[in-house]
């Protein structure tokens, strides 16, 4: 039995959609039955843990579970009900249960020059928690939003989170979300983004935590000029699977997009990334990059990467590519030539490897963020 | 005081490369080691350093009279050996500070930190001896350097790192003869009665701005002759072909 549905519309929708099951494409290789959240009830209320330090300049949001229990700014204001997500990459029930569980969530309206805002979702409980959260940022205006998952206690929770974000023509956006869960939970992001007119998105996550990570990111770029940066960094080690489906959909003239994954493997750590450029007919002067690079730490952990593109404009620039390396040896001997041992030697490297991504956000305080949340990463698994 | 290597034997894949070497490298010497491609001149580098693509089958590296057989990698560079790379290896994401401070902070007592500040002002000052300009504290190590900057950078580490042996493989390669001077003149700044290096080289160039004490000729995985820095200049006119009629 799937979990409360109140509203007959979208319980409808919901029942007439399948769980995902692995003949699907946009499932290969991804653990499927993960997906399957049926008798699933909400968590209930949560519970207050300790938070990291407040970031410099940042309007503080934090949830606990389902209930708002902190912050305020005048650009920001509560959802009580999901924006309806939808899912094009393979989990419309997921979208569908979104749309009639979310009772709580955010949209914050930017339409000044310096709209800095971080949500924290402290969660708990052996259940679902839904959040939701709207970017919505007005022409020429700017915003830095940081959401960060993190997990109070032990419990098993699953959290099935949607966001919309969307630029107006010569918008600016940063938008870094740290995945700091216990290895018992789960997260399900439904990450959609539109950039209109020459504006300017950079989305990044951070993925530390959860036993299991299903995240689908669709960006469109539908404005001439626009620019659409979108950022991954992945830990994963035994016990943990994130399986990340994207979407470079570029719908107008002299678009640009540039997508970096780097997935860093320890233990058995298993990672999944489907890429697809997408241009379309008309969208001539498309600028479009994919990369997914993967390092194993280790001979028993499992990468799989398909990047792919499809072109339907003249004049256009398009690159995918994908790559596995295990840890140089080369570069080990010489870190260890200097006095550095092996353990760390190897850290380094790793560490090394994920800042060409933080690097990118060209954001100091959000790459201090970001690294932090990494080096307590390497700290724990070496 | 000295780094002795006794009749030091090692082969790769089973292909014997040093056939019983031997070689006393005191303190306060600089010692230069020419030969011929293949002789195993870097190898024995490489060797002494600890790496593991080579199996030691016979003979003994001492330092200071101590056998560093058992010893790994980093153990070696801590308790003292210094090999600057005739490759240096670039690693991406790593910046050259943070490379040097985990360095050092690797020969620090257990909950010590190094100071930032005098690391930095170390750091300047030895850069500025080797003419580096300082954004290359924040570049990754050696990636994108010209082969130039990838040996200064080396010059430099062995600098911060204070060893007490030093080996440079064919340090010169790649070396334009003002950056040839540059490099030198580090070298020759660390030389004291303390400290002892092992200068592999194909070309006496090197040698006419770091001085050696004694001069080896390599050949077949030995020494095959020893003499003073004459012995160098000897090579460079006539070659090896004297070992042909050996």
């Amino acid at each position: 039995m799937p979990a409360t549905l109140e509203s007959p519309p979208v319980k409808g929708k919901f029942d007439l959609l399948d769980w995902p099951v692995r003949t699907v494409e946009n499932w290969r290789f991804g653990s499927w039955k993960e997906a399957n959240l049926s008798g699933l009830e909400p968590a209930g209320a949560g519970k207050s843990g300790d938070l990291p330090a407040e970031v410099d300049g940042f309007t503080r949001f934090v949830f606990e579970n389902g209930t708002l229990v902190s912050g305020s700014h005048p650009q920001v204001s509560e959802l009580n009900q999901s924006f309806g997500p939808e899912s094009k990459l393979g989990s419309p029930k997921l979208a569908a249960l979104h749309e009639a569980q979310s009772k709580h969530g955010l949209k914050i309206s930017a339409s000044g020059e310096e709209t800095a805002i971080e949500i924290i979702h402290c969660v708990s409980g052996d259940g679902l928690v839904m959040p939701s959260l709207v970017i919505e940022v007005a022409a020429k205006a700017n915003v830095r939003v940081i959401e960060r998952f993190i997990s109070v206690g032990s419990d098993a929770t699953t959290v099935v989170s949607a966001v919309d974000v969307k630029l107006n023509d010569g918008a600016e956006a940063k938008y870094l979300v740290t995945q700091e869960l216990n290895l018992a939970s789960k997260l399900i992001r439904l990450a959609d983004s539109c950039l209109e007119g020459a504006s300017n998105a950079t989305q990044a996550v951070i993925h530390s935590g959860a036993k299991w990570v299903r995240e689908e990111t669709y960006s469109t770029v539908d404005g001439s000029d626009g620019k659409s940066h979108i950022l991954s960094v992945a830990l994963p080690g035994t016990g943990q699977e994130f399986d990340q489906r994207t979407f470079q959909h570029h719908g107008a003239r002299d678009t640009f997009s540039d997508l970096l994954f780097k997935n860093t493997l320890f233990g058995k750590g298993k990672t999944i990334f489907s890429g697809l450029i997408f241009v379309d007919e008309g969208a001539h002067g498309t600028d479009a990059y994919q990369t997914c690079r993967n390092l194993m730490m280790t001979d028993e952990c499992e990468a799989h990467s398909m990047p792919g593109l499809e072109i339907n404009a003249d004049d256009v620039k398009c690159s995918h590519g994908s790559t596995s390396a295990r840890v140089s040896d080369e570069e080990i001997f010489y870190l260890q030539a200097r006095g550095i041992d092996a353990k760390s030697a190897r850290s380094l490297v790793a560490m090394g490897f994920s800042i060409e991504v933080i690097e990118k956000f060209d954001d100091e305080t959000l790459e201090a963020l970001a690294l932090d949340v990494v080096q307590r990463k390497f700290e724990s698994v070496s | 005081m000295s780094l002795t290597i006794e009749n030091l034997q090692a082969s790769v894949d089973e292909t014997p490369i040093l056939k019983g070497l031997n070689l006393e490298i005191p303190a306060g010497e600089v010692h230069a080691i020419m030969g011929p491609n293949g002789s195993g001149k870097s190898t024995l580098s490489k060797i002494i350093a600890g790496h593991d693509d080579y199996e030691v089958t016979g003979g003994k590296v001492l330092l200071d009279g101590v056998d560093i057989a058992e010893l790994e990698v980093d153990e070696r560079s801590r308790a003292g050996i210094f090999l600057a790379f005739q490759y240096p290896a670039e690693v991406p994401g790593v910046s050259n500070a943070n490379f040097l401070r985990a360095a050092l902070q690797a020969r620090m007592p257990e909950g010590e930190e190094i100071d930032a500040v005098s690391f930095y002002k170390d750091l300047y000052a030895k850069m500025d001896e080797l003419e580096m300009d300082r954004k290359f504290t924040s570049r990754a190590v050696n990636e994108g350097f010209s082969g130039g900057e990838k040996k200064r950078n080396e010059i430099l580490q062995m600098m911060m790192l204070d060893p007490r042996y030093c080996l440079l493989d064919e340090t010169d390669s790649g070396l334009d003869i003002d950056a040839l001077k540059v490099v030198a003149k580090g070298v020759n700044s660390m030389r004291s009665p303390n400290r002892g290096f092992l200068v592999i080289t194909h070309y006496q160039r090197l040698l006419d701005y770091i001085k050696p004490d004694v001069v080896h000729v390599m050949s077949d995985g030995q020494i095959v002759k020893t003499g003073g820095a004459d012995l160098a200049l000897e090579l460079e006119s006539s070659g090896y072909d004297f070992l042909k009629t050996a």
